[in-house]
């Protein structure tokens, strides 16, 4: 038998010489090694202490000593050491490692690595004292070497198997769809793009040549064996993910949107022809069809009827493909291997859904009509829209809640504690299905426009008011929580004013005005700095007018918030009655400003016109 | 590389892996100072002058035509059947050698140097050999085995110049004229030994082993090595062996190991195996290497089927010139033997495997004809035909004899070629561990179905040395 015995620094083992193994350290070592009295009966051979807050120390090897024990203590004395070329957090690394393969460390039933391990065979501890390399001398075939290293997510190291890339055509495998695959698939990962590195030296090269390598040699694969469908829907995949990295904000912009959305949509196509019940294809398929609606929109330069017909079918198409795959995603059962692996299509299918349905909606604009023309005793006539939002809206809803179950396996409520919630989700794994701060932010969101469409109806318009006020609240604080968490870890550094904004509204919506405003004071975004131009305009006072006025004029130069501006300025000219700003900007309002500003404004000048 | 504290063995480190890749990858090549450190000791004996400087190719050349044409003939018949008819006793083996120790050297040795490689490559993979080696080599004869492990020693201490080497051989022969040669062949190469290898001759001891009292060496040894000893050409020791193996246990070191090397041939395969199997089975020592038990230990051995290991070497300048000059044999680039090593300690190069879910034994082939299935195993032997090789399994699953070879497990041959274009680097070769998934089984043979397997290209390879 031998032992390792965990000592936390080594001027510790030196002083003392003795170890003691009592309470609830004694019921961990008695939990791993239940037959412990068995074990150690048989003698110790030798024994190893490491000091785990000294990684980078050398191990002892205790030579003599002695050992007492009974039913709620292990005593160790050692008498003499001697240091060994190992250091101690080899030692450790290699017994955890040997210690979850012999079932002895167990997570799922808690059974974690005991300060005290026992050893019964001799090359067990042999291999971990010398910290040996297991199995150093292999030939594998590429298949094998391939596999085992994206066993270990090197990526790099698969690649590099077949170096100079560029010359991949002159080799044998060239032929070989399924090595090729291999090799493709980890260009695929190599080529993945994080924005926040975007500036780093010779990065955005890098990332270059490993996608033209990854569609050059998945490409072959699929001429190779067209039939495939894992190898077309890979090359489907590269295509996608080029044009969420070409979309995505503070993004890379090195090529072609357009392009790239022709291609993902192809080979994705594709890889639905060769399995029409594919989840992965067809959420990949909606996601880039919301991308071009988008690209479409930002071409369009005359709006007609036909244009918005246009993108409504497309948007239709998109919307299809996401049901679509949640659809063949609850069919699966429950324990088969595809529930698992496409989860994060599904989940992601789910969030997409909830917020196309969320923005669909016009609640942005129906918030800003209702408090200005409120402001300026103007009548807020919703009716004929209503039906169409709420329909919306209540879809947005059940997405975004089957979505949070399907993630947590509990139902959203407002009584979870989210940020316990956010801190056990594995941030690195789980994260990347989702953004648990996306998620929340996207819930208060939904119940915010529920609970204003209960808010305009009137006065305790229905039982459900309370609670979606209730939900809106506390999801938009957690995920303002959860962000703050977050950025004190230093895992998301992103800019979170949009959730101070609806935290705002939420505020505006309930009363209090004050709470709003120190919400969003320091804002430095447009849309929020409209917010709290609202904010101040609902305090009614004429100081709060002239500020808010301030803040408003520089953004009429802002081209994205020019002209929520120059309506809520053409609300205080109106409430401050400056006239003559006021019909200056009116005047200006046909060349400068969108659609929504000009029917906004066309709309306070009838109801002006009215009185 | 660095060396253990407390056992002082040799602990190779991951970055160490190309240098023993090559030992697998290229050809061994025997050094030119050893043919010529062979040449002149033949000189010397025949009391003949020669140039110092000379190099091998000229040294060869002034051999005496008489004395080449001598050593050609010893070569061809010193094994035969008809020479070993010679047996008469204590004497048969000074009978053997009588007048044909040069031959034996200039032929036999440079051909048995590297073969002891292969057990040592399998002790160093598990970190079992130590950088201060205590070696007893019984059958000396003209010191092959000792200039083996010195070229083995002598590319470790080179690779590794910052660690000390240090082996201290001790040699057994029944022959003083071959104890003669060893001694003076192993000192002239010491000179060509790097700084930080020391290689000394204990001691050598002239005496005929006939019988388990013989056996009386001071000390223990960190290896006991026999090559070409046991073989039934050496008549009487196969009878002894079981019990002169047996004894030599007690002059081993608790973690030390014997090495037991013979030729490849199947007479002489039978009869190492069932001694191997007899040493095993009566508890004397467990089977180091190779014939390990994939998925269990093994404890008894009862098969003695008929393999063979290879050694892959350059033809050397001596024996292109003997077969210019008429030599028949020696044109062997693979050299076929066979090996075990024994150690007391229990330790084994591959351990068994816990898990086999995934995996088919061999055992149980034949229920899954046409299917595709994963297979774990050690090469228990190699054909090479030419552009094609079959490659036969052993899991220990199932006990082969001597004549079961067509019965054995079976890979279809492959083309050389094809598994270099998979990635396959290095030749394959018998006693490493083969773990092949999603390969064929395949139903062969017209009386009785004979599973055997066959590579497609989905099929992922990988050995492990
Ligand atoms: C075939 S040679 C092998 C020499 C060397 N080990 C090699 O592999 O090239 C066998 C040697 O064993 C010696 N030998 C054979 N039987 C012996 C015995 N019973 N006692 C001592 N020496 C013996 C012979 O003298 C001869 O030198």
């Amino acid at each position: 038998m031998y032992l390792i015995v965990n000592f936390l620094e080594q001027s510790k083992l030196l002083a003392a010489k003795r170890f003691v193994l009592q309470r609830e350290y004694f019921d961990t070592f008695k939990q791993a090694f239940p037959n412990y009295k068995q074990l150690l009966q048989k003698g110790i051979y030798q024994c190893i202490i490491y000091f785990s807050r000294e990684k980078y120390k050398a191990a002892y090897c205790a030579q003599r000593g002695s050992l007492y024990y009974n039913t709620d203590k292990l005593e160790i004395i050692f008498n003499d050491f001697k240091e060994l070329d190992v250091t101690s957090g080899d030692i450790h690394k290699r017994l955890r490692r040997h210690g979850y393969v012999k079932g002895w460390i167990n997570r799922k039933d808690k059974i974690y690595l005991p300060l005290v391990c026992i050893i019964e065979d001799e090359d067990d501890f042999e291999e971990i004292r010398k910290n040996m390399p297991s199995g150093v001398i292999r030939d594998s075939d590429f298949l094998a070497r391939l596999r085992k290293l994206e066993k270990q997510n090197d990526w790099k190291g698969m690649c590099d198997l077949f170096e100079p890339l560029e010359k991949i055509r002159e080799k044998d495998i060239w032929n070989d769809p399924d090595v090729l695959y291999g090799v493709g698939f980890a260009c695929s990962k190599m080529a993945d793009f994080e924005r926040e590195r975007l500036k780093e030296k010779g990065y955005l090269e890098n990332k270059r040549r490993y996608r033209e390598l990854c569609i050059e040699i998945l490409k072959r694969c699929c001429e190779l064996d067209s039939h495939n469908y894992s190898h077309v829907l890979a090359l489907g995949y590269r295509h996608y993910k080029n044009v969420l990295e070409l979309t995505q904000p503070k993004g890379r912009r090195d090529g072609n949107v357009k392009k790239e959305i022709e291609l993902a949509l192809e080979w994705n196509n594709r890889a639905l022809e060769l399995n029409p019940d594919s989840i992965k294809a067809h959420y990949r398929i909606g996601r880039i069809m919301d991308k071009r609606v988008d690209n479409y929109r930002y071409s369009v330069k005359q709006w007609s009827k036909e244009v918005f017909d246009a993108i409504e079918e497309m948007e239709f198409n998109a919307v299809g493909h996401l049901e679509k795959a949640v659809e063949l995603y609850e069919k699966i059962g429950e324990h088969e291997k595809a529930k698992k692996d496409n989860h994060r299509e599904y989940v992601r299918s789910l969030y997409s859904l909830a917020k196309y349905y969320c923005e669909k909606t016009q609640m942005n604009d129906w918030l800003y009509q209702y408090y200005l023309l409120n402001l300026l005793n103007g009548q807020f006539q919703i009716k004929q829209i209503m039906e169409q939002d709420k329909r919306n809206l209540n879809a947005a809803k059940e997405y975004i809640d089957k979505c949070f179950e399907s993630l947590f396996n509990t139902k959203p409520n407002p009584d979870i504690d989210f940020t316990h919630l956010a801190s056990q989700y594995d941030e690195n794994s789980e994260l990347k299905k989702l953004s648990i701060i996306d998620m929340l932010y996207r819930m208060g969101l939904i119940y915010l426009y529920l609970y204003f469409m209960e808010v305009i109806r009137g006065k305790n318009s229905s039982i459900n008011m309370e609670e979606y006020g209730n939900k809106a609240g506390t999801y938009l604080r957690a995920a303002k929580r959860v962000a703050n968490l977050y950025r004190s870890k230093g895992v998301n550094r992103r800019n979170t004013y949009y959730i101070n904004n609806w935290l705002a509204w939420y505020y505006i919506l309930t009363g209090n005005l004050k709470s709003a405003e120190h919400e969003i004071k320091g804002a430095k975004d447009g849309y929020v700095k409209c917010t709290y131009a609202i904010v101040l305009l609902l305090f009614k006072q004429d100081s709060k007018y002239t500020l808010a006025e301030q803040i408003l004029e520089p953004l009429l130069n802002d081209d994205k918030s020019r002209s929520r501006a120059a309506v809520l300025l053409a609300c205080i000219y109106r409430l401050s009655g400056q006239e003559q700003k006021y019909s200056r900007l009116i005047s200006g309002i046909a060349q400068k400003h969108n659609m929504w500003a000009r029917r906004f404004i066309a709309k306070i000048e009838s109801e002006r016109n009215k009185r | 590389m660095r060396v253990d504290r407390l056992d002082e063995t040799l602990i190779f480190e991951s970055q160490d892996k190309e240098l023993f890749l090559s030992c697998f990858q290229e050809p061994r090549k025997l050094p030119e100072y050893i043919e010529k450190e062979i040449l002149k000791l033949v000189f010397d004996s025949l009391k003949l002058d020669i140039n110092g400087n000379d190099d091998v190719t000229l040294l060869i050349k002034r051999l005496p035509t008489p004395f080449i044409n001598k050593v050609i003939f010893d070569v061809e018949s010193m094994f035969s059947d008809e020479m070993s008819l010679y047996s008469d006793g204590v004497h048969e083996s000074a009978a053997l050698y009588l007048g044909r120790h040069l031959s034996y050297l200039m032929y036999y040795l440079p051909v048995n140097v590297f073969k002891v490689w292969k057990p040592l490559v399998d002790l160093q993979v598990k970190d079992k050999l130590k950088w201060k080696m205590r070696i007893l080599d019984i059958g000396t004869g003209p010191g092959s085995v000792a200039v083996g492990i010195m070229e083995y020693y002598r590319m470790m201490a080179e690779a590794f110049p910052y660690l000390n080497f240090v082996l201290s051989f001790v040699l057994l022969d029944g022959q003083r004229e071959f104890l003669t040669i060893a001694k003076r062949l192993i000192n002239s190469l010491t000179a060509y030994m790097p700084p930080n290898l020391f290689v000394s001759i204990e001691e050598s001891i002239c005496r005929t082993l006939d019988s388990p009292e013989d056996i009386s060496v001071s000390g223990e040894f960190d290896l006991i090595t026999m090559s070409n000893f046991l073989t039934i050409n050496e008549m009487r020791n196969s009878q002894n062996a079981v019990a002169i193996v047996s004894a030599l246990k007690d002059s081993l070191k608790k973690d030390g190991s014997v090495i037991i090397i013979e030729n490849g041939i199947k007479n002489n395969c039978l009869s190492f195996k069932t001694i191997r199997n007899d040493l095993v089975n009566q508890g004397v020592y467990n089977v180091y290497s190779p014939c390990n038990g994939i998925w269990q230990p093994k404890k008894e051995y009862s098969c003695t089927c008929f393999n063979m290991v290879r050694c892959f070497w350059e033809i050397p300048l001596i024996y292109k010139f003997l077969r210019d000059h008429g030599l028949k044999k020696g044109g062997r680039y693979d050299v076929p033997f066979n090996y075990a090593i024994l150690r007391k300690d229990g330790k084994t190069k591959y351990r068994a495997e816990g898990n086999n879910r995934f995996y088919v034994q061999l055992k149980d082939l034949r229920e899954y004809i046409d299917r595709t299935v994963n297979v774990k195993a050690i090469i228990r032997t190699v054909i090479d035909r030419g552009d094609k090789i079959s490659v036969s399994l052993c899991d220990g699953s199932m006990d082969l004899g001597i004549d079961d070879d067509s019965s054995a497990v079976w890979i279809e041959p492959v083309d050389k070629e094809w598994l270099v274009k998979k990635g396959l680097n290095l030749p394959i070769v018998a006693a490493e561990k083969i773990t092949l998934k999603k390969v064929k089984v395949i139903a062969h043979g017209t009386f009785v179905v004979i599973p055997r397997l066959r590579m497609q290209g989905s099929t992922e390879i990988e050995i492990e040395y």
